[in-house]
């Protein structure tokens, strides 16, 4: 087999060609990158053709390639930990929403799988440049940035970015280079390890959850940035673009596309507040009482200013949105996301859009994860009513409810480890075992993380999905939106064996729903296409994918060959996480969603019943309810066997 | 062809979302790959002002009058730019005197290359999702602009139910 071996050292200047390489592959690139910044090396090598088979691309790879080369109990924040940059076989082709990527690592957060996803046009480019993905090993002596143009590949000196915040940092290589580079990057809050410290690409596109950036920012990496003038090729470019165009159909019929096409996620604001489930106070209740000066209304009538899409996007949900007056009048730049209107908004008691807006911005700013940030400050906020806190404690601040000025002074804080801030940058569950005095009661986190903006009394398959996420406290790992889309009864049963499926307040036929969604969305991680495509029209099902991946690598990905690879990718972050001897104990929701029904509005005295689907979960699962670990049966069929006996990770009794 | 007035693109930039949907289009279009490189059409950015623009040839003409090998005419058919591929020897003269940078140049075959308005049937036109790109002639999209102008704010943009109906 011919392949290209480039050996680039940096400083030594050293380059050596050996074969000449053309890419055998159709959609995939069949290149990926090895950079070792400890030695200052960067090796080009052909892509593993059993990633392809067994784990399809983007997250898949990523599990894969960190439960062989990561060993048990490594500090995160060493320089053991590998980050990884991943794309899908559909990235850089027409197909809609693909513009996505996935970075991994072991999470500094949890100290399980870490890994998150972005959109914008980072993506696209790094695969006309002609590679799959990069696994980044060592640390960097001083800080570094990671410059590749075409076959061009050289580890940067960046000791003049360090410091800088994400938008700072985009521009100045812009101006170096060239306008057209496209640019992943870390702010202050990775510099700092924050320890739910975001990657940032086009401004404001985060991949934000698991602390990736602290990673990032312990391997003094400061950038990656990329120029491609290459092409992507697929295998059936007729069929593959006119199931393009039947797709999109589909996407534009979609009841939702409207509202998610115009107002962005800001629609979800409404859609909670309806159901009851807008999380209020640090969820003590669904209802939030200034829910019109956040709503999807409010956002359009004073601040969105137009669409910002993602690369080969018809949805193009991001806004781009400016503050006219008031004390933040001037704030521009790419709009709070749903989950951060109310994570740094309504669970804070803030009622106001325009310090959200500002909030927003400075976390895309600094780098920070805006779920994660906004929820540590609402428990602060907790700790304040209930006397545990007092500005004693923050640096002479009032961190009440509402109070804007110390949230916005909070978010600085965080991100550059000042004062209470450092404590803060902690995220909540280290934040909590550090003030004790009950506040873990409250301190709402799960394997570590903290949860997203949905109450999920009000919609019990997203509870479960929390509860099993493998990265901690996770809406999108099963994102089961089907139980929310208002479908008939017929479809619960023909879908998930239960016509009260389609009753997000209903326990029945979720274990199933959750189940298959988690398989599915692996499958879609790895493609690297967006959820919203996938799971808000269900305008590509499985057969769909399929097609999608047949037309665009010419390889045989059927239906069910790509649920196996859901289901294989699904258990091995499972089996990372067991071997972090994080297990079953951990599956759980924090009590105040388990044990605290709702005291208000439309889904007053709701809870979610996790006892009553967690069972039946772990069953279909295959996985022991006494143990939480996997059967021989399940892991031979997904070629997981000698993965699990390595580490003693398989159930006994089986 | 005589006075007839030719149609060309023409763009609505506050339309735009920078998609980039429309560099696909055309790069499928003529070389069955995905690749913004070989687009004729491309959108710069400023992320920070959210400021996108569409850019592509606009007929002027002035490459035709760059050529040292008389290489570019003007269609007959459609009266956009085109070169002969035989006399083209890569000088990138036309590239130098282009005065909207859409005269592009694929290295892989040393031959300068922009848009051919497919032939009368430009796919960035046809495909762009936001309406932000016009195939028409000039008297014809002032008259558009003119009117779009005269419309209230509110009318310009049909606004959904925030909550989706079936």
């Amino acid at each position: 087999m011919h392949y290209e071996v480039n050996v680039y050292i940096f400083r030594a200047c050293i380059f050596i060609t050996l074969n000449l390489h053309s890419n055998k592959y159709y959609g995939y690139r069949g290149q990926i990158l090895i950079v070792d910044l400890e030695g200052s090396t960067v090796q080009k090598k052909p892509l593993d053709s059993n990633y392809i088979e067994e784990f399809l691309g983007g997250r898949g790879w990523a599990i894969k390639y960190l439960y062989d080369n990561l060993k048990p109990n490594v500090d995160p924040l060493g320089p053991d930990n590998i980050l990884i940059v991943s794309l899908g076989p559909l990235t850089g082709t027409l197909a809609p929403s693909s513009a996505r990527y996935t970075i991994a690592a072991k999470s500094p957060l949890t100290g399980g799988i870490g890994y998150a996803n972005s959109g914008g046009h980072f993506a696209p480019e790094l695969a006309y440049a002609g590679y799959d993905a990069i696994f980044i090993h060592g640390r960097a002596k001083s800080p570094v940035y990671l410059y590749i143009k075409d076959d061009e590949v050289e580890i940067k000196d960046a000791e003049h970015l360090w410091g800088k915040d994400t938008w700072e940092t985009d521009e100045i290589l812009r101006t170096e280079h060239s306008e057209d580079f496209q640019s992943l990057c870390i702010g202050q809050g990775g510099e700092n390890l924050v320890k739910y410290a975001a990657i940032i690409n086009n401004l404001s596109r985060a991949a934000a959850r698991t602390g990736v950036g602290a990673v990032m920012g312990s391997k003094n990496l400061k950038a990656i940035t990329v120029k491609g003038s290459g092409a992507v090729r697929v295998a059936q470019p007729k069929t593959f673009n006119a199931l393009i165009d039947e797709t999109l159909q589909k996407i534009y019929d979609d009841p939702a596309y409207p509202s998610l096409s115009y107002y962005g996620t800001a629609f979800l604001v409404d859609l909670a507040y309806i159901s009851g489930g807008l999380a209020t106070r640090n969820n003590q209740t669904g209802i939030f009482e200034k829910y019109e000066s956040i709503s999807a209304e409010t956002f359009d009538e004073e601040y969105r200013v137009k669409s910002e899409s993602c690369f080969a996007c018809p949805i193009h949900c991001g806004k781009y949105s400016k503050v006219e007056f008031g004390k933040y009048a001037g704030t521009k730049g790419g709009s709070p996301e749903f989950e951060t209107i109310v994570c740094l908004g309504s669970k804070c008691g803030i009622g106001d859009l325009s310090v959200i807006i500002k909030a927003n911005e400075l976390a895309n700013r600094y780098g920070l994860d805006t779920i994660s940030l906004g929820d540590s400050i609402a428990f602060v906020m907790e700790a304040f009513q209930k006397g545990i806190l007092s500005k004693e404690d923050t640096d002479g601040m009032e961190v009440v409810w509402g109070n804007d000025d110390a949230l916005i002074s909070l978010i600085t804080k965080v991100a550059f480890r000042e004062g209470f801030g450092d404590l803060l940058a902690e995220g909540t569950k280290r934040l909590s075992e550090k003030i004790g005095k009950g506040s873990e009661e409250f301190a709402h986190h799960i394997k570590g993380m903290e949860p997203p903006a949905y109450d999920v009394r009000t919609a019990k398959a997203f509870g479960l999905g929390w509860a099993t996420a493998t990265r901690g406290a996770d809406h999108l790992a099963a994102l089961p939106n089907f139980e929310l889309l208002g479908y008939e009864p017929e479809k619960g049963l023909e879908w998930f064996g239960s016509k009260d499926a389609v009753d997000p307040l209903s326990c029945k036929g979720k274990p199933k729903m959750v189940y298959w969604h988690e398989n599915f969305g692996a499958v879609v991680d790895s493609a690297e296409m967006c959820k919203y495509t996938c799971f808000s029209a269900y305008a590509i099902k499985p057969e769909d994918m399929s097609k999608f991946l047949i037309y665009a690598t010419g390889l045989d990905f059927s239906p069910e060959k790509l649920m196996l690879i859901g289901e294989r990718i699904y258990n091995l972050e499972r089996l990372f996480n067991l071997r972090e001897g994080k297990g079953m104990e951990e599956d759980r929701l924090p009590s105040r969603f388990t044990d605290e029904p709702l005291p208000e509005g439309p889904s007053k005295g709701n809870y979610v019943e996790l006892d009553k689907m967690l069972p039946e979960y772990y069953k279909l699962r295959q996985w022991s309810t006494d143990t939480g670990l996997p059967s021989v049966e399940l892991l031979q069929s997904l070629n997981l066997f000698d993965e699990a006996k390595k580490y003693n990770l398989i159930d006994k009794e089986e | 062809m005589g006075k007839l007035q030719m149609k060309r693109i023409f763009v609505m930039e506050d339309r735009c979302n920078g998609c980039r949907i429309c560099e696909l289009r055309c790069s499928f279009y003529h070389d069955q790959m995905y690749s913004p490189t070989l687009s004729r059409i491309y959108v710069v950015k400023n992320e920070i002002e959210g400021f996108t623009k569409p850019k592509t040839c606009v007929i002027c003409g002035k490459c035709i009058e760059s050529c040292p090998e008389n290489a570019i005419s003007k269609s007959e058919l459609t009266g956009a730019i085109s070169i002969n591929e035989d006399q083209c020897t890569g000088c990138m003269e036309c590239v130098k005197a282009c005065p909207f940078e859409v005269m592009r140049f694929n290295h892989a075959t040393n031959k300068a290359f922009t848009c051919d308005l497919c032939d009368g049937d430009p796919q960035c036109v046809k495909y762009c999702p936001e309406e932000a790109l016009f195939y028409t002639t000039s008297k014809e999209f002032s008259d558009f602009k003119k009117k779009e102008n005269e419309k209230k704010a509110s009318d310009k943009i049909k606004k959904p139910h925030v909550i989706p109906q079936e």
